[in-house]
């Protein structure tokens, strides 16, 4: 593969990871939700792939593997189990519906543009939208955390906000040190398992996964 | 070593299910780990800064006496436990099969609590905060109630999505420093950044620390990201709440304050990072004040109480003076012990009444003695009544205040302090006397009062502080200032007592 | 002598495409016959129609004014109009020169015009019910089009089609703008050619049909002329999609080389006629309420080629 097909296979993804959040946001059913999530951790992977492929550093190599392993195979396994046992496909559209929240989406994606901005002298031209598109992201699984009710929902936002991190870090500085990178996705790991035990749970004690139902304590 | 003793400790905690093999294993962990910690913290003091596992960890004074806290707080903590589960377990609360889990975890998340004081690198300091988390929400679901899943499931959403700011914190300061220095885990390490700070991107350091400050914020609990605190520290089974007041928010505290230094060396100056501290700690303490006063449970009214003195603790650090941070230093100390104190005398009352609410609680002195003076003793040291540490740890804060020519500031810290004082006497005294329900069998064995052990250094602390305690604040003091200012003079001329 | 050379390149290829675009329709015929399992029409039934219709005697409504007679030459002669500046297996087209994408697009938008007029004139039903929804459909598809085009202008420099396809040599297959850019040409490519999920070419079913609402009134030797330039335009078209995801250019055409280069856009033209025809066969028509959906994908594609390529360039 030349230089030149690498950058644009790249930016494509880029592009890739944009689309499939904003699936995410636009999604009416959690299933559908899951599915683009599972999408999206595929195109991640993939955009480190190629940085690998061009960089020929065992440790990238490595990221690719963990993180596919994690993100595309591992929560999506996990999440659709959860999944399985609620008895609803509500995403919990309380405040915006789909085309809404694609609209503020919309609107997020611009600010994201504005407020990287400054940051953009620190990477290479080929690459500049990448770190607003991180931006984005991180604010669609904000958004999805505030305009959606259901928690399985709630945890791809928080997912959603980890990706955009880990894209920033990946533009910015090529990803974190290895140490410090295997140490995130571990956290992730175990963030996504004690979220899918406590989302058990909830069916369990309160028999829907709607986060509206928890309201007991308050003052 | 510790810390691998510790994670270590939480493995072998699954192996057995006899109540007394655990305990005796509980006893042997902490044994070792309070050993080497001592001995590492006796170094550290005596002959200057400790670094093993080619400078993978890294100990000065600040993280030493961080490191010497915990250890102390999560024994004094473990060892209550043994009683408050065994109780619960009567009470069939809990079943005996899940008594492991709970060390199991406990022992997790002191082994992350460690690895954060540990580690010189801001990197894996935001993996420890975010494994503390992780390590620390099952415990608070652990009564299997709906109220304990929703805290849990707050806790857990608020903080995992507010530290993830702190990682987009550190990667920006990670892509400044990377520039200069190259991108590798080296760049990270604060010793390495002080040494760069000069040179950072401004602009960039500037965002770096507000995203920082916000994501460690959330875990300190820091109005307005404090929510999930309340929550998390009333459903939590009562020894984990003093866990969780008493250390972890000083671990966040902690990460705030490296931050914190870091700033302070770089081109921004010293000003910059402080006045943000200073802005959220007198914001935290002001509106705690509501809260405090309206409150009708005792653990939520603990909770709140840690707010505030966090909010204490970010503003006697954030100040630009020696005598605020000496304080600061001492208030961490001691709010953590009183704190700690605190959350395990009302467990009991709490596990012994069956009830939180402050209104049905009343007469605990009559019924239960011991429990009362604690619960008295509690009160009066948590509030920063002489002749308590605490009122000298926070008079160092205010002198820092009106020093630093902040005279509104400080105005504003007396008004709320007073208040909340009065609050907690207000709520406190209604527990403490009163005619007590019949129906409640008071009597209790006077070994009770061995959990009055952190409060008590409380109260000597304030009659005098020890050669190598002060010792100790100044190192910490000095390591926060980053060494300059004459500040040393002062802090001692306070620290010296005349008696009050 | 490059003059010379060009002006015989440019006239055979007008002459492969005015000849071969009836085996193209034969060749979408059969595959659909297979996806039905049927036998089908020979491969070469739409020259025997065209011979037929061509001999036969016309039938013209008496109702009918001069545009209705003038139309089937005016459609046949705006589409080869837009065969001039379409390139050719060497990327060389007849003509070229600045902005010819606009002459593609008006050459169509003008026999467009006309037969819409034609579907009007005889003020039977069937035409003017054809006519509004051509109308319709061509209101969501000339700006797709035309701003599909222009994203591939920008993205190569060049507003000649010629231009295009040499720039886009250059430019890599997987380059956002342009990827999404051809997602748009080929919704577009679809509509123009009036085949499912837009328009249904095989039927006469009042409820659906849009382009055969139109020429319902046409016989004879007028209805070749119409077919012809159908066939013509559809040829036309996959030619420059082609093109446009695979271009092969060169600046030599003669030996064997040339053959193979020929032989091999004509495999994939023969190519897309198979794919698009097998699309034809496993979907429905949408109904016409569902259209603008599915033709506004298409816009929305184009506009975010136009956004993507702003984006990764910086600037327009």
């Amino acid at each position: 593969m030349s230089i030149n097909t690498m950058d644009s296979l790249q930016q494509l993804l880029i592009f890739a990871l944009a689309a499939s959040g904003l699936g995410i946001v636009s999604s009416s059913k959690i299933r559908k939700a899951l599915n683009w999530w599972t999408i999206h951790a595929v195109f991640l992977s993939a955009l480190i792939l190629i940085e690998a492929l061009h960089s020929k550093e065992w440790e990238t190599f490595l990221v690719v593997i963990v993180s596919l392993g994690i993100k595309a195979i591992f929560i999506p396994w996990l999440l659709g189990n959860v999944i399985k046992n609620s008895h609803t496909q509500w995403v919990g559209e309380l405040f915006l519906t789909r085309v809404s929240s694609l609209v503020a989406a919309g609107v997020l994606t611009l600010l994201a543009y504005l407020i990287t901005q400054p940051l953009m002298s620190l990477i290479e031209p080929t690459m500049r939208n990448g770190l607003a598109i991180a931006f984005s992201l991180l604010f669609y699984g904000l958004l999805l955390m505030i305009i959606r009710k259901v928690a399985l929902v709630q945890v791809l936002g928080i997912l959603l906000i980890d990706n955009g991190i880990f894209l920033a870090g990946f533009l910015l500085t090529q990803g974190m040190p290895i140490l410090i990178e295997l140490g995130i996705f571990f956290d992730v790991l175990i963030a996504a398992l004690i979220l899918g035990v406590l989302a058990k749970r909830m069916i369990r004690d309160y028999d829907s996964l709607n986060v509206d139902h928890m309201n007991s304590l308050k003052g | 070593m510790f810390i691998a003793i510790a994670f270590f400790a939480a493995i072998v905690m699954l192996f057995t299910r006899r109540n007394s093999i655990l305990k005796s294993l509980n006893c042997l962990a902490l044994i070792t780990v309070g050993l080497t910690a001592f001995y590492l913290v006796y170094q550290v003091f005596t002959a200057g800064p400790v670094s093993s596992f080619q400078g993978l960890l890294y100990w000065d004074a600040l993280s030493a006496f961080m490191l010497s806290v915990i250890v102390f707080i999560s024994g004094y903590v473990i060892l209550f436990s043994f009683h408050y589960m065994e109780a619960d377990i009567e009470e069939g609360k809990v079943s005996r099969q899940r008594l492991k889990w709970y060390y199991f975890y406990i022992w997790l998340f002191i082994g992350t609590m460690l690895l954060v004081v540990s580690t010189p690198n801001l990197g894996i300091l935001w993996v420890g905060i975010e494994g503390t988390t992780l390590a620390t929400t099952l415990l608070v679901g652990f009564y299997r109630q709906k109220q304990s899943v929703e805290a849990a499931w707050k806790y857990i959403i608020l903080c995992t999505v507010g530290i993830s700011f702190a990682l987009l914190g550190t990667l920006l300061l990670y892509a400044a420093s990377g520039q200069i220095h190259g991108y590798s885990l080296a760049t990270l390490d604060w010793r390495v950044l002080d040494s760069l700070a000069k040179n950072l991107d401004s602009g960039l350091l500037k965002l770096a620390f507000l995203f920082a400050l916000v994501g460690y914020g959330t875990k300190i609990g820091l109005v307005p990201m404090h929510p999930w605190l309340p929550d998390a520290h009333s459903q939590a089974p009562s020894p984990v709440s003093a866990m969780l007041s008493g250390v972890l928010l000083n671990c966040a505290m902690y990460a705030v304050v490296r931050w914190h230094i870091l700033i302070r060396q770089s081109v921004l100056g010293p000003e910059f990072s402080g006045q943000f501290l200073v802005a959220f700690g007198i914001i935290s303490l002001g509106v705690m004040v509501a809260f405090i006063l309206l409150q009708k449970d005792v653990k939520r009214l603990l909770a709140y109480s840690s707010v505030e003195h966090m909010g204490i603790l970010a503003l006697g650090f954030g100040l630009n003076n020696a005598v605020a941070v000496w304080g600061a230093t001492l208030h961490l100390l001691l709010h953590a012990l009183t704190k700690a104190n605190l959350f395990v005398v009302t467990g009991r009352i709490v596990q012994k009444t069956g009830t939180r609410q402050i209104l049905k609680i009343r007469g605990v002195i009559s019924l239960w003695p011991y429990t009362g003076l604690l619960l008295l003793l509690g009160l009066l040291a948590i509030t920063g009544t002489p002749p308590f540490g605490t009122f000298r740890s926070k008079l160092g804060i205010l002198i820092g205040v009106f020093q630093s020519g902040r005279a509104v500031l400080g105005f504003l810290m007396v008004l709320f302090l007073t208040v909340i004082f009065a609050g907690f006497l207000y709520h406190f005294s209604s527990m403490l006397f009163g005619k007590p329900s019949e129906r409640i069998n008071g009597g209790e064995n006077i070994k009770t009062l061995w959990l009055a052990i952190p409060v008590l250094i409380v109260l000597a602390v304030g009659f005098f502080v020890p050669e190598f305690l002060d010792n100790a604040l100044l190192q910490v003091v000095h390591v926060v200032m980053g060494g300059v200012g004459n500040a040393e003079p002062i802090a001692r001329l306070f620290a010296v007592p005349t008696g009050f | 002598m490059d003059f010379i050379i060009s002006l015989f390149a440019g006239a055979t290829n007008l002459l492969i495409i005015l000849v071969l675009a009836p085996l193209l329709q034969g060749l979408i015929k059969k595959t659909k016959a297979y996806w039905q399992m049927r036998q089908g029409p020979g491969l070469f039934q739409s020259y025997r129609d065209l011979r037929k219709l061509w001999t036969k005697e016309e039938v013209i409504s008496e109702h009918t004014s001069w545009i209705f007679l003038r139309t089937p030459e005016v459609v046949l002669a705006s589409t080869i109009m837009a065969a001039f500046v379409v390139p050719n297996a060497f990327g060389w087209a007849p003509f070229s020169g600045y902005g010819d994408l606009f002459w593609f697009v008006a050459s169509f938008a003008l026999g467009r015009f006309f037969i819409a007029l034609a579907g009007l004139d005889t003020a039977g039903t069937f035409g003017g019910m054809g006519t509004s929804r051509e109308l319709f459909v061509s209101v969501l598809v000339e700006p797709t089009f035309l701003l599909g085009l222009l994203v591939l202008a920008f993205l190569t420099g060049s507003t000649s089609l010629q231009g295009i396809i040499w720039g886009l040599t250059n430019v890599s297959i997987a380059s956002t703008p342009r990827l999404l850019a051809i997602i748009a040409l080929i919704i577009v490519t679809i509509a123009e050619m009036g085949r499912i999920p837009v328009d249904n070419p095989d039927t006469h079913l009042e409820l659906t049909m849009i382009h055969e609402g139109m020429v319902l009134e046409y016989s004879g030797r007028s209805l070749a002329f119409l077919n012809y330039a159908e066939q013509i335009k559809q040829f036309i078209l996959l030619l420059l999609l082609v093109n446009i995801i695979w271009p092969t250019t060169t600046s030599n055409g003669f030996g064997l080389s040339a053959v193979l280069i020929f032989g091999q856009t004509l495999i994939k033209i023969a190519l897309f006629g198979l794919i698009f025809a097998t699309i034809e066969s496993i979907t429905v028509k949408v109904r016409l309420f569902r259209l603008p959906n599915f033709l506004i994908s298409g816009t929305a594609a184009a506009v975010l080629s136009l956004i993507t390529f702003w984006l990764t360039r910086g600037r327009i």
